[in-house]
């Protein structure tokens, strides 16, 4: 402090107004990272909820495929039983496996598409928390980098008390 | 019987989901960022630094730079001349400490190349050189130098060259201006000296009139004249001078005249009345060529020539009468010394000297030969007061002779005493500072200038005081030549007025004769005692009483004095 101190007694006005404009732009950059963090947070609960909103809407066509093969299944059986076919045998039977094997296939498929769904958004979620965090820190290095800058601009500015005198 | 088959509900393989890649795109954005920070930090240093390395190789540079001798020992030796400048073309540093050590080489080449310039300057100023010397001198040094230079570093040489070429042509050229000029002078001295040999030519070529040339041919004058005209013009152009022109043509057509005039004049001064006659259409010149020249004269000329004719007959009678005033003058001065060594051994009675010096001045000046004869033979006799008086009056005019003097002494009007007074009076005229002292005491005492009669009283007692107080000065004088005329009289002078109180006061005398003139406008022929009794009588007579009694009081008592004396 006592170092800082003598440095801005020995100061121009320019230097001081360098320095403090500096500063002022450092902490401009923290918050400007901090900002750019919030808005990555916000877009990591954005895409959570697009994961959450497609995995449901695949949930959703399995169920519907499910209901869609039990009443194919019943229809066929009622309507062999009332024609007086045995609906566990014959065409009638390979109707209702042709059912079941295509309605279970179809249903496995939207299970997979939901838990697809569910896991894009997390990693989309991730990949926002995971960019917020990174630009909150490249406004901590950016304002460093600029402190850094000034403060060595500083330093070769030089001054009276800084250069040696003649010998005489 | 119709049995429904199953029909797909169309669930497909989700499309690739998008998945996006902000977390690691960021993540590199911030390895960027700090890649960048950390390269701008490390480029300020880095620029730094060489700054640094810019400055103390520039140091180094100059600190051992090689000097000019050094580079002339190592090219004798035949080392590599560029092994000696310090620094290299590879490092900030050695780049710096090169390029220091060429400028400072460089800058002392470029001043020892100065210096060698400016030697030569001086050495063709001092005319120890000449302008192709000072040229090639130049040359030479700067070519020299820039080969040596050239061995270090081309670059650096070529700077050299061209910025110590710039000294030299500029040197060159100042030199080649000041050669230019010197020869123009020198050419311009030429063509005038030319021009006034012309001029001076003149006379001569028309003494020698026409002349016949190898082919026959007649040149005459005139045509020798324009032949000169010419060479004036031509040495006008070359000079560029039309005033110069105007000039010398003009000194030609005097000389032309002068000449022509002077060639007349050789005869015509010998004979001037014939001269005249022939200028007047009488009669021709014996001599041809005077004739032949004479032809040739307008009437300006002519008429020059009369005037130069009857300027020299003028001249010629003045110094004749100028030397038969010489000769008068010193006659007259010769027999002034007779008379007066004459009177001398007349006042001494020396009859023996007397009679030699008058045989001398009986060649010297007859009249006065026969004046002082007359007194020679004469004894001295007894004054005459009127005589006397006139004498004494003509010598306060500076009227008096020695003839005046001799006359009145033969009559036998003068004694031997007083005729030794006017001829020493007549003496000391001839010494400035008397004549001044007598001046000053004439004009003093009231004495009037010019009139030799009818002195009034307060003018006869002027007169008297001046007499007395002149021979008082002429005795002093011959006792003591050195005594100043002018103090004595001064003198004499305040003694007078100090023993005769207002009768020796001149102002007071004026004033009271003036008094006297006008109360004699109402008594005319009145005495001074009259007037003072008619004044004191009678108030009405002179009415003002403050001036009244000053005239019964002072003046009119002066007055009464003054007539007293005559």
């Amino acid at each position: 402090m006592a170092f800082a101190a003598a440095a801005v007694a020995g100061a121009s006005t320019l230097q001081i107004a360098s320095a403090a404009l500096s500063a002022v732009s450092a902490i401009g950059q923290i918050q400007a990272g901090r900002q750019q963090a919030r808005a990555y947070q916000a877009q990591a609960r954005q895409a959570e909820l697009k994961g959450k909103q497609a995995e449901l809407q695949y949930r959703q066509q399995g169920l519907e495929i499910l209901r869609r093969t039990r009443q194919n299944i019943s229809t066929v059986t009622a309507r062999a039983a009332a024609g007086g076919l045995d609906p566990y045998s014959g065409s009638p039977q390979s109707l209702r496996n042709y059912a079941a094997a295509t309605g279970t296939e179809e249903f496995y498929l939207s299970q997979e598409n939901a838990q697809l769904a569910q896991i894009t958004g997390e990693v989309n979620a991730q990949q926002y928390r995971m960019a917020a965090s990174q630009a909150r820190r490249q406004g901590f290095m950016n304002a460093i980098g600029t402190a850094a800058s000034a403060t060595m601009a500083w330093g070769t500015l030089g001054g009276a008390g800084t250069v040696g005198t003649a010998v005489t | 019987m119709l049995m429904p088959r199953y029909q797909r509900a169309g669930a497909r393989i989700a499309a690739m989901p998008e998945v996006t890649t902000v977390g690691l795109q960021e993540a590199a954005r911030t390895s960027a960022t700090l890649s960048q920070n950390l390269d701008r930090l490390a480029n300020f240093a880095f620029r730094q630094a060489e700054v640094e390395a810019q400055i103390k190789g520039a140091e180094y540079g100059a600190l051992n730079a090689p000097t000019q001798q050094q580079l002339d020992d190592a090219i004798a030796a035949g080392e590599d001349v560029t092994k000696i400048v310090p620094g290299d073309t590879a490092t900030v540093f050695g780049r710096a400490a090169r390029k220091s050590a060429l400028s400072a080489l460089s800058t002392e080449f470029e001043i020892e190349t100065r210096k060698a310039i400016v030697g030569l300057q001086t050495s063709y100023e001092n005319k120890e050189i000449g302008l192709e010397q000072l040229e090639s001198g130049m040359s030479a040094l700067v070519a020299e130098q820039t080969d040596i230079l050239r061995r270090i570093s081309p670059q650096a040489a070529t700077q050299f060259s061209a910025s110590v070429g710039l000294v030299s042509n500029a040197a060159y050229l100042s030199a080649a201006k000041d050669a230019a000029k010197e020869a123009r002078i020198d050419q311009e001295i030429r063509f005038r000296d030319g021009v006034n040999l012309y001029i001076r030519n003149a006379e001569a070529i028309v003494r020698a009139g026409a002349t016949v040339g190898e082919d026959g041919t007649v040149v005459t004058v005139d045509q020798k004249i324009d032949a000169l005209r010419e060479q004036i013009a031509i040495a006008a152009q070359e000079i560029d001078d039309p005033e110069f022109y105007e000039a010398k043509i003009g000194e030609l057509d005097k000389a032309i005249v002068d000449a022509k005039v002077g060639v007349v004049m050789d005869e015509a001064l010998l004979y001037p009345e014939h001269a005249m006659k022939v200028i007047y259409g009488d009669g021709k010149f014996e001599d041809a060529e005077v004739q032949a020249t004479f032809d040739t004269m307008n009437a300006d000329e002519k008429r020059q020539l009369i005037s130069q004719i009857q300027s020299a007959q003028s001249t010629k009678f003045s110094l004749e009468s100028a030397a038969d005033a010489k000769r008068t003058r010193e006659r007259g001065e010769r027999s002034n010394v007779l008379q007066a060594e004459f009177t001398a051994a007349i006042l001494s009675d020396d009859r023996v000297t007397a009679q030699s010096v008058l045989d001398q001045l009986e060649a010297v000046d007859p009249a006065a030969y026969e004046s002082k004869l007359e007194v020679f033979s004469t004894d001295a006799g007894v004054n005459d007061r009127d005589t006397v008086t006139t004498l004494r009056r003509l010598s306060l005019a500076n009227k008096l002779t020695q003839r005046d003097v001799d006359n009145a002494f033969s009559v036998g009007k003068l004694d031997m005493s007083t005729y030794k007074e006017f001829m020493n009076d007549l003496e000391s005229q001839r010494n400035q500072t008397y004549n001044k002292a007598i001046d000053w005491l004439k004009s003093n005492r009231g004495v009037p200038e010019g009139t030799l009669l009818n002195f009034n009283v307060v003018q006869q007692a002027a007169d008297r005081e001046v007499a007395q107080i002149k021979v008082e000065l002429l005795e002093a004088l011959n006792e003591d030549p050195s005594i100043d005329p002018f103090k004595f009289v001064k003198d004499k002078v305040a003694e007078l007025e100090a023993e005769a109180g207002d009768l020796g006061n001149s102002a007071l005398r004026q004033q009271a004769f003036k008094l006297g003139e006008t109360l004699r406008s109402q008594m005319p022929g009145a005495s001074a005692q009259e007037l003072f009794d008619k004044v004191t009588s009678d108030p009405s007579f002179y009415p003002n009483p403050q001036r009244r009694q000053n005239a019964i009081d002072n003046l009119l008592p002066l007055l009464i004095q003054l007539e007293a004396q005559q």
